[in-house]
Order: structure tokens, then C-alpha cells, then sequence
């Protein structure tokens, strides 16, 4: 649910990066703080949550049109993986627009996608969302540990154990250096607009 | 101030980070206040072009006092809008204030003032002393009795003696005071509305008194019609006189933690041996738990640490009963279980349709042990703020 501000003729709509701990989400979102900086409007906050940081800025997408004559603009945040951050995880969905679920590939964190995956579902239900009609796209971070040697799981896999319902589109990335982060915006991006345009026709 | 008044409503519908982030899109200038019947004064906060700039409290300025207000859950605020000319003590963004503020709640830094359910009819204030007050919803006459008077310092009840009579207090104050090996602690008062004797007196006809009540100043008492209240609790469900045993059996626990507490006589656990953290997330919203076999242990976290509040068995009740609001678990308290544990389900909607159909009084016998329950709870977490002997 966008919220449409009508001082500056804007409308604000909310992507989260939702994942496991440590599976790469702050990586993504400083890695687009860097390189789209001229998009990026204010500072990037970062909150010192256990086992993770808490990260917002906003984002002004180029290229992708404007609803109503209103420009739009796009709060990325980052969500506490940790159980105990229940305040900060429920603002931080609420409302919601869309969704990018940042899996890591390291084979040892296969059940921790799992359980975050579902807990996302529980948490989207608990607003009345669903994980099937929400935009949501998938990324298989830290593909870039093959190569240093460490057991990862294939593509196929993941895409089998978490996106064979879902089918949704998935990207595989290493945040690190930045491969992938684009792509998976940008496709994350388009799908939120997409919805939104759809859900503002609907309102006409 | 007050003429300016522009948007008015309560935390518990709208918290403290949403309702910044609406002050800060529609960029907004001017003094959003806090009042909550937990705090003897209101809070401040001063917004300029949609960005807090200072808070205050008491007196004291700052971030700080910001942080604070993020714990106030119940409490009810007024923006009035006016031009601002104030020092900023505070620099940091909107975004950062709001994530930073609950952060702090959700680490346990900051604590909650007041619980999230505010439906009560009852409402609970401090005396001076900081100990919390109990009053109960308007008395129906019909089920008084007789009435008894009782002088300051006079005991009403006795702990550890028998008795099931049943009083609701028409004036006055009394003091709940738990017996314990190092000497009395006042739990909590209680006043007009309040109930002496409670779901415990139904339970059996030995009933022991688990604290002693006295008067504190002149006090009359309304002495409630046992065998009525009696003839309505033997026509319900064994499934509700479980729910309302249980929830007395709780209070008892928590009473007794709570005098621990005073006499530091607690102990904090950094892990819960053998137990294993129960989820509820795997049960319909629908419907509360009755323990089968295995036992359970109703936690609270403070840090990284957990305090017992009492322990429950089979026949004993878990899970959230929205029309009682006892502030326990699943939001405001963990569930630990012993292995193996079994439970079967009640159904809520059938527990609230019976609910609805008791008479005022024995309602308000129910509401005002779940709200000693949960006052008393929350005056033990004030006081293990202060530091407590690990």
C-alpha cells in the first residue's frame, strides 16, 4: 500500500530486503546507496541491530515513468532477521509494496532460507498480505564462495526448495561486488510499479 | 495550546514510529503531546517541518527522552500545530529516530510504560509510592448482599487462613499484602470496583487465602451474593473453569514472584535447562491451548535473560485470550516447554459467546483477576529494573 503524498506530489512505496541473517541484505542495499548514488535522496541510516544492521534511504527510480502525474519515490529498508526485533520488523512491513528475499547460498545456511521464507509468509499473513499476490523477487546471494572453495548450492536447487510454488523471478548474485544487485532491483522495481499502477487503476 | 489541536488519538491504535512518519510526510510544525495513565506527567515532543527537534519529559531534554517514549504503548496523544522556536537538542533524522526507537523497545533498552490492551474497563493508577492501585467497574447493586465496614489497618483476610467470601469494594482502599519469610510486601491496593476474593473462592469450599487484605483509611465493603455467583459458575464449561482456574493459579505465581522480587530473592536464567521455547505460530489464531502432559514456563525477557512467572501443568491453559487481556504470552511473554509436551485446543469463539452470557458481576470478578495479573506483572518488571542479585 502506497501512501501518496500530496505536498510534494509524490508517491512513496516500500521495497524490503527480507532474508536471513548475514544472507547479504545490507551488502545490497550499500551496494546501491554507492553505485546509484544520484538516485539516492538523503543519507543511508543504519541501525546496529543484533547479528545484522537495520538499513533505510530513499531511492528515486529513473526510467520507469511516473502514476498520475505524481513522481515516484521508493524507501528501501532492510528488515532485523533476529526474532526479538518485533517493534522494528512490524513497521518495517507495514505497508509494504514489494519484496526481495535474499537467500545465501552457503550450503549450510539451506535451512535458515527455509524458515525465514516461511516466517516472511507468516509475518505478510499476519497484515493480511500474501506472499503469492505480493511483488517479491528471489536472489541467490554469494554465488562468488564457489570460488573461493565453498560448498554452495546449485541454482537449480534453491530454485527448486523455495521458488517451485512461488515462481517468482530470481536472480542469482554476489552482492559483494555488486553482480546481480542491479538486476534484481531493477526487476523488483519494475513488478512494485507494475502492481501499483494496476491497484491505482483499479481505484479510478 | 490546546486551542491548536489538529489530530488526537491513542498509541495503542496508531504507535509512536507511524505516527511520526505521518507527522513527517505531511511536514508538519508544532507540539505532539503524550498522556498515559501510567505517568504522572505528559510527554513532549517538539516537531519542526515534519522532524522532532527536542522532547521533553519531567523536565529533562533531549534524544534520550525521545528514546523513552517509544516504550509508552498505551498512552494518548495530541498534535496541536504552531509555529516552532526551539533549541534542537536533537539532530538526528526522522527515519533514524523511528528505527532506533523501537530497536531500543525490541532490545529491552527502553521499557514499556502501560500494556497494549486498553479495553479494560478497569484502570490501574499509583499511589505516591509507586505502588499500583486496582479499581474495578461500576458495581451492580443486585448481587450485594450485605454491607461490612472496616477500619484503617484492619484485616479483611487472612493469608494461609480459609475463607471463600466474596467482596466488592463501594469506598475505600485496601492494601494486598503477600506474608513472606522476610516480612510483609504490599503487592498492590485496590479500590472501589476492586474484588476481594476471587475465581480461587469458587474453586473449592476450603479455599486458602493466597494474601492478606486490609483496610487502608475507612472502608466499606459490598459483600457479594456467593450463592448466586456459585449457581452461575456450576452451569459453565469445564473448558472456561479451566481457563479461570488457571488464570488464578497464575496470579498466585506471579504474586509470589513479585515478593521475591522485593526481597531480591530472584534468580535470572540465562538459558531455560531441558525447556524448549514453545511457538505458537504453528496453532489457529482461533483457539488457546490446554496442556496435556509436560509442563510449562511462562518467561519474560530482560536482556539476556529470562524470569520466571509461573509454572503451569497439565489441565492449565496457554495461548492469548483477547477478551481477557492478561498481557502474558504470545506478545509480552515466552512460553517454554518441557519434552515431551502435548496440548489439545479450545475454541475461542465458543469461550467468548459463553463469556458474554455471564452476569455483569461474575464479568468483572474475571476482568479484574486478569487485570491484577497483569498489573502485577508489570509492577515486578518495574522493580527488577533496579538492579537484582543474579
Amino acid at each position: 500500500m502506497a501512501v501518496i503524498n500530496l505536498k510534494n506530489r509524490q508517491i512513496e512505496c516500500k521495497l524490503v530486503y527480507y532474508g536471513p541473517g548475514r544472507s547479504g541484505k545490507t551488502t545490497n542495499l550499500e551496494y546501491i546507496h554507492k553505485a546509484f548514488s544520484k538516485r539516492v535522496t538523503g543519507k543511508m541510516i543504519s541501525i546496529d541491530t543484533e547479528g545484522d544492521r537495520t538499513l533505510f534511504f530513499d531511492f528515486l527510480p529513473l526510467g520507469l515513468g511516473k502514476i498520475k502525474g505524481c513522481d515516484i519515490k521508493v524507501q528501501l529498508y532492510t528488515v532485523p532477521g533476529q526474532v526479538k526485533y518485533k517493534a522494528t520488523r512490524q513497521l518495517v512491513l507495514k505497508g509494504v509494496d514489494g519484496i526481495v528475499f535474499v537467500a545465501d547460498s552457503l550450503a549450510v545456511r539451506r535451512e535458515k532460507n527455509m524458515l525465514s521464507l516461511k516466517d516472511l509468509h507468516e509475518n505478510l499473513l499476519k497484515m493480511g498480505l500474501s506472499i503469492r499476490k505480493i511483488p517479491l523477487v528471489l536472489q541467490y546471494n554469494k554465488r562468488d564462495l564457489e570460488k573461493k572453495g565453498l560448498p554452495v548450492m546449485p541454482v537449480e536447487k534453491m530454485e527448486l526448495e523455495l521458488n517451485r510454488q512461488l515462481k517468482v523471478p530470481s536472480f542469482p548474485a554476489s552482492a559483494l561486488s555488486g553482480e546481480g544487485v542491479g538486476n534484481t532491483l531493477t526487476q523488483a522495481l519494475k513488478l512494485t510499479l507494475q502492481s501499483l499502477q494496476n491497484e491505482f487503476k483499479w481505484a479510478q | 495550546m490546546n486551542s491548536n489541536v489538529v489530530l488526537k488519538g491513542s498509541l495503542a491504535f496508531l504507535n509512536l514510529g507511524e505516527l511520526l512518519q505521518l507527522l513527517g510526510m505531511s511536514g508538519s510544525s508544532g507540539i505532539l503531546k503524550l498522556t498515559s495513565n501510567h505517568t504522572e506527567h505528559s510527554g513532549f515532543i517538539y516537531m519542526m517541518d515534519g522532524n522532532p527537534v527536542d522532547a521533553e519529559f519531567q523536565g529533562t531534554k533531549g534524544q534520550d527522552v525521545l528514546n523513552t517514549f517509544f516504550g509508552w504503548v498505551d498512552a494518548e496523544f495530541e498534535f496541536s500545530e504552531e509555529k516552532i522556536l526551539h533549541r534542537r537538542t536533537i539532530q538526528k533524522s526522522r527515519m533514524e529516530i523511528i528505527l532506533d526507537g523501537l530497536r531500543m523497545v525490541d532490545d529491552g533498552l527502553t521499557h514499556k510504560i502501560g500494556q497494549a490492551s486498553s479495553k479494560k474497563s478497569s484502570v490501574d493508577i499509583k499511589d505516591a509510592s509507586g505502588i499500583p492501585i486496582i479499581k474495578g467497574p461500576l458495581v451492580d447493586y443486585l448481587y450485594i448482599v450485605d454491607e461490612d465496614d472496616f477500619s484503617d489497618g484492619q484485616e479483611i483476610v487472612v493469608q494461609s487462613k480459609f475463607g471463600n467470601w466474596l467482596w466488592v469494594i463501594l469506598e475505600g482502599t485496601v492494601a494486598v499484602v503477600r506474608q513472606m519469610p522476610g516480612g510483609p510486601v504490599t503487592i498492590n491496593k485496590l479500590s472501589e470496583g476492586a474484588f476481594i476474593g476471587g475465581i480461587g473462592s469458587l474453586k473449592e469450599k476450603t479455599n486458602i487465602r493466597n494474601a492478606t487484605v486490609c483496610a487502608v483509611g475507612k472502608v466499606q465493603l459490598g459483600v457479594i451474593d456467593f450463592h448466586r455467583i456459585m449457581e452461575e459458575f456450576s452451569k459453565i464449561s469445564q473448558d472456561l473453569k479451566q481457563v479461570l482456574f488457571s488464570l488464578d493459579k497464575r496470579l498466585a505465581q506471579v504474586t509470589t514472584v513479585c515478593a521475591n522480587v522485593h526481597f531480591k530473592k530472584i534468580k535470572l536464567h540465562k538459558t531455560m535447562e531441558d525447556m524448549q521455547a514453545f511457538s505458537f505460530s504453528e496453532h489457529p489464531e482461533d483457539k488457546i491451548l490446554k496442556i496435556v502432559s509436560g509442563r510449562a514456563v511462562i518467561a519474560k525477557q530482560i536482556n539476556d535473560h529470562f524470569i520466571e512467572l509461573c509454572e503451569l501443568a497439565p489441565e492449565d491453559v496457554i495461548g492469548n485470550i483477547p477478551f481477557l487481556g492478561t498481557s502474558h504470552e504470545p506478545h509480552s511473554a515466552m512460553v517454554f516447554v518441557s519434552d515431551p509436551f502435548q496440548v489439545s485446543s479450545i475454541d475461542l469463539i465458543d469461550l467468548k459467546e459463553e463469556y458474554d452470557e455471564l452476569s455483569q458481576t461474575f464479568k468483572n470478578m474475571i476482568v479484574h483477576t486478569s487485570t491484577s495479573l497483569s498489573v502485577t506483572t508489570g509492577r515486578l518488571m518495574d522493580m527488577i529494573k533496579k538492579p537484582v542479585t543474579q
